[in-house]
C-alpha cells in the first residue's frame, strides 16, 4: 500500500514508530539515512509528528462520577459468578466424561470385532480347504454351540450349511432312512482310524448327542459340553447397556447445566443492559 | 499508601483499599473509554463494569504494569460495551420541524457562552480528532487511544490486546493514516500549529 506521496507501507510504518521510538538501532540508523534523501518521507514523518501531537493534546476527560464499588454491588454478581462458574464447570465435565463414555464404547465394539477379525482367517482357511485336504482332516464337531463359528473351524450346527470337507449332514437316527456304518479301510491310513482310535457316535443333534468325530476313548460316555460363550456374550451386552445409561445420564447433565448456564448468562447481560 | 499495599489489602477483601485504587484510576480508565467510545455514558457503563471486572479479577495479577492491567480491562469493557450498542442502538434524539424534516442546528442546542478563539480552536480540533477517531475501526481506535491518549508503550499495548508487536506497529501506522486522511476534510478548522502539510508542503 502506498499513499499519495509513494511512501511504501514498510516506510510508513517505520515513519509511524520511529515517532515513538520504537526502533531498533538498525533500523533507525536505515530510516535516518532515507530521510536524509528523501524530501517526501521528510514531510510525512512532520505530519505524523504534528498528529501525534494533535491526538496527545486531547484534553483529558474527567469522570464524572465516583466508582467506587460497594459490598452489595460485588457480592451480588460473586454470587452469580461463583454459580455460573460452576455450572459451566459441570457442563464441561459431563460434556467431557460423556465423550470418554463415547470413546469406551466404541473401544469395546472395536474389541469385539477384532476378536471377530482374529477368528476370520481361519474360518477362511476352512472354507477354501480343497476336499482332499478335508479328507486328510478329521472334522471336529461340537454341539450344544452357538451357530457362529468363533473361529474353531466349525459350522456344523444345526441348520448350518456344511463346509467343505466336513461330512454330509446328519439326520436324527430315527428320521435316517439308512443306517449308518463306517468303514475304515485298512490300506488307507485315515487319521479318523489312527493313531488314537477314534471313535464315532451317533446321536440325535435334537438332544445335544450327535456324530462327533475325534472322541478319545476315555471320554466315551461321557456327556461332554462345550465350552458357552453365552454368558460373556450377556456380560459384553450387559456392559454396552450400563454404559448407554451412563452416556445418557452424563448427556442430560451436560445439557442441563449447560442450559441453565447459558439462561444465567444472558439474565446478567440482560441486568447490565438495562442498568 | 503505595499501589502495591493497596493491592494486597483489596485481595484480603479490604474493600476501602480497592476504592482507593478505583479513585487513583478512574480518571484514565473514564478518559480511554471516552476517547475509544466517543460517548460519555457509554464510557461511563464501560468503566464501572471495567471495575467490577478488576475486583473479581484482581488474584490474576501478577505483578508488572498495573496500569497497563487495568487498561486491558477496560479495553475489554469497552469493546463489550460497543458490541452491547450495536446489537440495540439507542435512537438519536433529532429534532424535527412540524413537517418531520431534521433542524440541523436548532437554537436551543446552541451554547451562548462566549468562547474566546483558542477555546474555539481547541474544541473544534477535538471534535475533529474525535469524529475521526471514532471513524476508525474498533482494532485500530483501540491502539491509537491506548498508545496516543493513554501513553503505552508497544509492548504494554501488545499485551493489553494480546497481539504481537508487530501488529501494534502496523495497526497503529494504518490508523495514523486513517486519522490523517480524515482530518484533511477539517484542514480549515485546525490550528495553524497542527494543520497538515499537503504534498507541495504549503
Amino acid at each position: 500500500m502506498n499513499n499519495k506521496l509513494g511512501i511504501s507501507n514498510k516506510d510508513w510504518i517505520n515513519l509511524s514508530a520511529y515517532i515513538d521510538g520504537a526502533l531498533s538501532e538498525i533500523e533507525r540508523a536505515r530510516l535516518d539515512k532515507s530521510l536524509a534523501e528523501s524530501k517526501d518521507l521528510q514531510q510525512e514523518l512532520a505530519n505524523l509528528q504534528r498528529l501525534k501531537a494533535a491526538v496527545r493534546a486531547l484534553p483529558a476527560k474527567k469522570a464524572p462520577r465516583d466508582f467506587m464499588l460497594n459490598p452489595a454491588m460485588v457480592k451480588v454478581r460473586k454470587q452469580q459468578t461463583k454459580l455460573f462458574a460452576s455450572l459451566r464447570l459441570a457442563s464441561v465435565a459431563a460434556t467431557i466424561l460423556f465423550l470418554v463414555a463415547f470413546a469406551g464404547e466404541a473401544l469395546l465394539k472395536g474389541q469385539i470385532f477384532q476378536n471377530l477379525q482374529t477368528a476370520a482367517p481361519a474360518m477362511e482357511a476352512a472354507l477354501s480347504m480343497e476336499p482332499d485336504q478335508a479328507a486328510e482332516q478329521p472334522q471336529i464337531i461340537t454341539w450344544g454351540y452357538s451357530p457362529e463359528a468363533k473361529g474353531l473351524g466349525g459350522g456344523g450346527g444345526v441348520g448350518g450349511a456344511p463346509m467343505a470337507g466336513s461330512a454330509e449332514p446328519m439326520m436324527p437316527i430315527e428320521e435316517s432312512p439308512i443306517e449308518l456304518e463306517v468303514e475304515i479301510p485298512q490300506d488307507q491310513p485315515s487319521l479318523m482310524a489312527e493313531p488314537q482310535e477314534e471313535e464315532l457316535e451317533l446321536a440325535s443333534p435334537g438332544t445335544g448327542e450327535a456324530l462327533i468325530l475325534g472322541l478319545r476313548p476315555e471320554t466315551e460316555g461321557q456327556v461332554i459340553e462345550a465350552e458357552k460363550d453365552v454368558p460373556r456374550e450377556q456380560e459384553r451386552g450387559l456392559n454396552i447397556t450400563t454404559l448407554r445409561w451412563v452416556q445418557g445420564g452424563l448427556a442430560a447433565i451436560a445439557l442441563i447445566t449447560g442450559l441453565i448456564a447459558l439462561i444465567l448468562h444472558f439474565r446478567r447481560k440482560r441486568q447490565i443492559q438495562t442498568k | 499508601m503505595d499501589e502495591k499495599a493497596l493491592i494486597d489489602m483489596a485481595l484480603e477483601g479490604d474493600m476501602n483499599a480497592f476504592n482507593h485504587l478505583v479513585l487513583a484510576y478512574q480518571d484514565m480508565a473514564f478518559n480511554t473509554a471516552y476517547r475509544i467510545m466517543s460517548d460519555g455514558p457509554a464510557a461511563e457503563d464501560a468503566t464501572q463494569e471495567a471495575f467490577i471486572s478488576m475486583y473479581q479479577k484482581l488474584h490474576t495479577y501478577h505483578g508488572g504494569s498495573f496500569k497497563a492491567w487495568l487498561l486491558r480491562i477496560v479495553t475489554n469493557a469497552c469493546y463489550d460495551e460497543l458490541r452491547r450498542r450495536k446489537r440495540r442502538p439507542t435512537v438519536a434524539l433529532e429534532p424535527e420541524t412540524d413537517e418531520g424534516d431534521f433542524i440541523e442546528s436548532p437554537s436551543w442546542l446552541e451554547d451562548d457562552a462566549p468562547k474566546p478563539d483558542e477555546a474555539l480552536n481547541n474544541s473544534e480540533l477535538e471534535k475533529a480528532l474525535q469524529h475521526c477517531i471514532q471513524a476508525l475501526d474498533e482494532k485500530y481506535r483501540a491502539v491509537v487511544v491506548l498508545v496516543d491518549v493513554a501513553g503505552e508503550d508497544y509492548e504494554s499495548v501488545a499485551a493489553i490486546i494480546h497481539s504481537p508487536i508487530g501488529t501494534v506497529k502496523s495497526r497503529l501506522a494504518r490508523a495514523r493514516q486513517k486519522l490523517q486522511h480524515c482530518l484533511q476534510g477539517f484542514w480549515e478548522l485546525l490550528p495553524a500549529n497542527f494543520r497538515l502539510l499537503d504534498v507541495e508542503g504549503k
